[in-house]
């Protein structure tokens, strides 16, 4: 087994403090030295079902999720319904050490509750162990918690054991009880965990563990963080103050985090009637000069398509964040897919007139929610970051240093009183907020209030003072001068390249990604290149306006190009062709929709099949592989 | 940071002020009750000593969002229905602000109805007028959510088989503390009505307060108004006005 990394998977019903747990448990590993990367897996209910949580931590970098796993603690599921194995869920009782059991590697390691589960249930368990050389500590975790304080402490026993079988000091742990743990429970908590540790080093003898804790360091202070922490932490950076939105998974974790964080610092969170109302109210605060967001996820954004094109037509600043989840319609609630792109681009009547940006990696929403905000009020125009519930969710350590920038409240083209009263105005005093002619397609705004600064912002078309206007010149004067700022928008993100690149530069073969898959798809690349495969990835963020001309470069540069995405239908790849015009022959696909983010061995093994062994049936019952249109 | 002179300026104010250049004659129809609450409103805002520019109006679809065309102050032309949230999150934004919003009884009992309860329930300190007239006017005539049970149109031929919306009650229901019905055909308390709904303190019971505040203010009041209907139909004279005691 290797020991350069390890794959802790904790498992159990939804509702038993699994994320808390491994939480804590992962910021101890980053703590200890070591590099952090999460994966939630969990039902959409409210208690009970089968959910685990696994954290991948290394010396080395992580960017994904692995392949498999090498040590399982399966706690019971205390909201377990059914013990039969011919209901319609299957018998969940058994589910945290059952379920978990295809994906364990050769070697691993096995710790699960006796108090709760009983492996005779699983058909061939023993066998099995002994197959794939598994090690198998049953402890009764429960039995020790209610000793010694609560049934619910069971968590804390399994971490303490867990510590004891990878040779893990328990400091580190401690330190982050205190921290997290109220004072009642603090005492009980340390006992259970001290007295599993112990129990567990008595009872077995582990002076060579099978699975190791590797050892690492960190230069510089860590923080973890998820992706739905990044975009909130951009958005506040960036001075966003009003935040509007009506509860819906994934989105609600940043609903969630800008309302504890927002009323702090004078400013404002509303929960609304619907998503409607959440994106009006967004551009209406915006309107009268103030920061604003709102946000949802597919099924609200839909509703939130009128709000936008009000965005777009009055030219209204406003970020809107989409976390998109399986659908269409209510779909899979909890499982990511990327299968919005093509909703976010092109949802909402006339032209669009957005941006749309889709971080790859935590790091790159926070950086992106703040380049969201930047270009929503400098060019006045709706900035939609889309990302998923794998990234929102993923937890990973990022460098403290990171987030060390200056904030900036910037309103953009917004002109004082003094400014105001230079511009043009209309004979009865209405100042001409949407002019013709503006640097970079950008006319300066007044805010309700400010003297010299009337105007209506309207939905209709309108002249330079607002007023509705249905004349074919300054129709397209004025769609001309809103669709240039798009163009402006591109050359600014030139200059900043929100791509990511991996693999070496006159690599034979590509591969193209789009937002939350790009880390995996990065180790797949670092993977296919230590095997002698030459070949370079490109994780695109910007959705629109399209960085053609890289995409193009990046395309002619190599033989063929996979295309990696979690849609069924190849979103990305159309839209790839759409704004290259051509390549068709040259790009393939490997689309994931189950339900479940790709593993990096996926990658791997359908680049291997499809590109290098050429096989047009490369599918596998898990992902699509859909050829280049010359195959 | 910007600063709003406009918000709290004493001076005297001319109604004519309110009226704009471009198109100083609204294109409704002859005889239509619009023409009032137009007048009633370039009336009531200088008595209340609001300027135009510390006055923001957010409209929505239909003649009635035409009112922005005709009375030049900040002004927001929504969408269909939408005019309350964008309105309600403006003062929200900036509560020195006069906000006020309009629209007819298709855009605010139809379409927007979900706004229109929630924006009472929240109760801010805004004004909402309803034109009320019982049908859908800009797109020529159809039945509406406050057309009279029996009433034909293109879209309902045999008769609309629906009672019609109860607004007045289902605002108090909904929590809105100041709610009013006067008539076009009597513009002068029509006037009256709205600077009574103009002035009218609420309290919000919206879960925010805000200090991203802007502007100085000088004058003694700082808020004024609330979710006030104030539906102005055709038919009806008589003055219903209700006040919750405090």
């Amino acid at each position: 087994m290797t020991n350069d990394e390890l794959i802790w998977r904790i498992s159990g019903g939804s509702g038993d403090g699994i994320a808390s747990t491994s939480q804590n448990f992962a910021k101890a590993l980053m703590r200890s030295g070591l590099n952090v990367f999460t994966h939630r897996h969990y039902p959409s209910r409210i208690r009970g079902g089968h959910t685990y949580t696994e954290i991948r931590a290394a010396a080395d970098p992580v960017t994904s999720r692995g392949d498999g796993y090498n040590f399982l603690l399966a706690l019971g599921d205390s909201f377990a319904r059914n013990p039969q194995e011919g209901a319609v869920y299957g018998n969940e009782e058994i589910k945290p050490l059952s379920e978990n059991l295809d994906e364990l590697r050769e070697g691993g390691v096995i710790v699960y509750d006796e108090g709760l589960l009983d492996a005779s249930e699983i058909p061939n368990f023993e066998e099995r162990a002994e197959e794939n050389n598994w090690h198998v500590y049953p402890l009764d975790l429960r039995g020790l918690a209610r000793d010694m304080g609560r049934e619910v402490m069971r968590n804390t026993a399994g971490v303490g054991a867990t510590c004891a079988l990878i040779g893990m000091d328990l400091n580190h742990v401690e330190d982050l009880m205190r921290d997290a743990m109220p004072e009642k429970i603090l005492d009980p908590n340390l006992e259970i965990l001290e007295t599993a540790y112990n129990q567990v080093r008595e009872e077995y003898d582990i002076d060579a563990p099978d699975v190791t804790v590797p050892t690492g360091e960190h230069e510089e202070t860590q923080l973890l963080m998820s992706g739905s922490d990044a975009i909130s932490y951009g958005a506040i950076d960036e001075g966003c103050r009003f935040i509007a939105g009506y509860p819906m998974t994934p989105w609600t974790e940043v609903f969630t985090i800008m309302t504890k964080h927002l009323p702090k610092i004078g400013g404002i969170s509303e929960q609304v009637e619907d998503e409607i109302a959440a994106a009006a109210l967004a551009v209406g605060a915006s309107h009268a000069g103030v920061k604003a967001m709102s946000g949802s996820s597919g099924g609200g954004f839909a509703l939130m398509s009128e709000p936008l094109g009000l965005a777009e037509m009055t030219e209204t600043p406003v970020v809107l964040v989409e976390a998109m989840r399986a659908g269409p319609s209510t779909g899979m609630p909890t499982k990511p897919e990327q299968s919005d792109l093509e909703h976010v681009l092109y949802t909402s009547q006339g032209d669009s007139q957005r941006v749309v940006l889709a971080p790859g990696t935590v790091e790159e929403a926070y950086e992106q929610s703040r380049l969201a905000f930047r270009l929503a009020y400098e060019y006045q125009i709706p900035t939609i970051l889309l990302y998923d519930q794998k990234l929102g969710g993923e937890m990973v350590n990022v460098p403290k240093s990171h987030f060390d920038r200056e904030p900036n409240p910037d309103l953009g083209k917004t002109l004082s009183e003094d400014a105001l009263a230079e511009q043009p105005h209309s004979e009865d005093g209405k100042f001409h907020r949407f002019q013709h002619e503006a640097d970079d397609g950008v006319s300066p705004r007044s805010i309700p209030g400010q003297k010299g600064g009337r105007y209506l912002a309207t939905g209709n078309e309108h002249d330079p003072t607002g007023h509705i206007s249905e004349s074919p010149d300054n129709r397209v004067a004025q769609i001309d001068r809103r669709l240039e700022k798009l163009e402006v928008i591109r050359e600014e993100l030139d200059t900043i390249d929100t791509g990511s690149y991996a693999g070496p530069e006159d690599a034979q073969y590509g591969i193209l990604t789009f937002g939350s898959q790009q880390g995996t798809v990065e180790e797949a690349v670092g993977r296919l290149n230590d095997a002698g495969v030459s070949v370079k990835s490109y994780g695109v963020s910007d959705m629109h306006p399209f960085p053609t001309e890289q995409v193009e470069a990046f395309v002619e540069s190599v033989d063929e190009v996979l295309v990696v995405e979690m849609t069924a239908s190849g979103q990305f790849r159309g839209l790839v062709q759409k704004n290259l015009g051509r390549y068709g022959e040259k790009l393939s696909s490997l689309l994931k929709y189950n339900g479940n983010p790709f593993e990096p061995a996926e990658i791997v093994d359908g680049f291997e099949a499809a590109i290098i062994e050429g096989d047009a049936d490369a599918s596998t019952h898990q992902t699509t592989f859909v050829p280049a249109a010359g195959d | 940071m910007s600063t709003f002179s406009a918000i709290g300026e004493e001076r005297e104010i001319d109604r004519d002020e309110y009226t704009p250049s471009v198109e100083p004659q609204p294109t409704w129809c002859p005889g239509c009750g619009d023409f009032s609450v137009l007048k009633a409103l370039k009336q009531a805002l200088p008595e209340v000593g609001r300027t135009p520019e510390e006055t923001l109006l957010c409209t929505g679809i239909g003649c009635s969002g035409k009112l922005n065309s005709y009375l030049d102050s900040y002004g927001f032309h929504t969408i269909h229905g939408r005019s309350l949230p964008v309105a309600r999150a403006a003062k929200l934004a900036n509560p020195d602000l006069e906000v006020i919003a309009a629209g007819g009884d298709g855009d605010g009992y139809g379409i927007g109805g979900n706004h229109f309860l929630h924006t009472a329930r929240e109760n801010h300190d805004m004004t909402y007028i309803v034109f009320n007239n019982e049908i859908f006017g800009l797109t020529k005539g159809q039945t509406s959510p406050t057309s009279p049970k029996g009433h034909t149109s293109k879209t309902q031929p045999s008769g609309s088989a629906k009672e019609p919306l109860k607004p007045l009650s289902l605002s108090l229901n909904a929590g809105a503390s100041y709610v009013a019905r006067t008539a076009a055909v009597n513009p002068n308390q029509a006037k009256e009505i709205l600077i009574e709904a103009i002035e009218h303190d609420a309290s919000p019971t919206s879960t925010s307060s805000l200090s991203v505040r802007r502007g100085t203010r000088t004058r003694a009041s700082t808020s004024r108004t609330s979710t006030s209907t104030s539906p102005t139909t055709t038919s009806s004279t008589r003055r219903t006005a209700w006040r919750p005691r405090r």
